[in-house]
């Protein structure tokens, strides 16, 4: 008497589907998201300098930092009220001094193709740059 | 008749080393463009600060009109600052009339490549950065 075969290659194709393209898919979309945070963090904390260096008082360099930030999230598609943004400049913005930027980012983990970020841990991408000051800028 | 069950667990498994070879190239890829962005970014901004060193008695002398670079001033800037970021790269500088040149080699390690025989991929920047007198 022969065995019959029907239905068994539905079967192992969930099974099989389930064991390792289901996993697969999850880690490409963490990575994806990983990719365009790391993205924005370096593109936000660039421009941030640059335009900080750029600024002539500290208040309008708060507002430039501000600013870079938001574009640059914006700009991937994501929320820049969740980045972390800490920036100094030496001595006040005086000629010829450093504006440091750091800018950080939480990548959440638990994360479905359709549904989006979901609540649990995440992974911080973080992005630094320093920017120098012109020794010669005009001061207004 | 031939027993055909496990057919399709092959072609998946098959399926599956071919969809995690190319998610291993995306990985390794990502890692080798976000290190170059970070080269590039250090380049740009040692080149800057090198071209920010103007030499003031041509500056002064002109009355602001011609902006010269101070050659040995922008090596000593741009250097310290390259220094201070320790950056694992080799790097080289060059003091043109014109500008500031700003070369930096690296490799960035590989994951999946590694399976293959690659262990690095090498990446290379080059910043270049010129003054310009007036206001920005």
């Amino acid at each position: 008497m022969r065995k019959r075969d029907g239905g068994m290659a539905i079967i192992e194709t969930i099974l099989f589907g389930l064991l390792l393209l289901v996993p697969l898919m999850w880690a490409l979309g963490v990575l994806a998201d990983l990719h365009r945070s790391a993205l924005a963090s370096s593109s936000a904390a660039r421009e941030a300098g640059f335009d900080a260096a750029a600024s002539i008082g500290l208040a309008d360099a708060t507002r430039a930092v501000d600013e870079a930030v938001t574009r640059a999230f914006a700009d991937q598609g994501l929320d820049p009220s969740r980045a972390r943004v800490d920036w100094s400049a030496s001595s006040g913005l005086v000629r010829g001094g450093e504006v440091e930027v750091e800018v950080s980012y939480p990548v959440s983990v638990a994360q479905a193709p359709i549904l989006g970020s979901l609540a649990g841990p995440s992974i911080w991408v973080n992005a630094r740059h320093v920017a120098r000051i012109d020794p010669f800028r005009s001061l207004e | 008749m031939v027993d055909e069950r496990g057919q399709v667990t092959l072609l998946v498994v098959g399926l599956s080393l071919v969809v995690f070879a190319i998610a291993g190239l995306t990985v390794d890829g990502t890692r080798a463009f976000l290190y170059r962005r970070t080269l590039q970014n250090s380049a740009d901004a040692a080149a800057l600060a090198g071209a920010a060193e103007l030499d003031r008695d041509v500056l002064y002398g002109s009355g602001g009109e011609r902006a010269v670079i101070d050659p040995a001033s922008a090596r000593r800037v741009s250097a310290a600052w390259l220094a201070g970021r320790a950056l694992p790269v080799e790097s080289a500088l060059r003091i043109e009339p014109e500008g500031v040149v700003v070369e930096l080699r690296g490799e960035v390690a590989t994951t999946f490549l590694g399976l293959v025989g690659i262990d690095a991929v090498p990446v290379a920047v080059t910043a270049r950065a010129e003054p310009v007198s007036g206001t920005p």
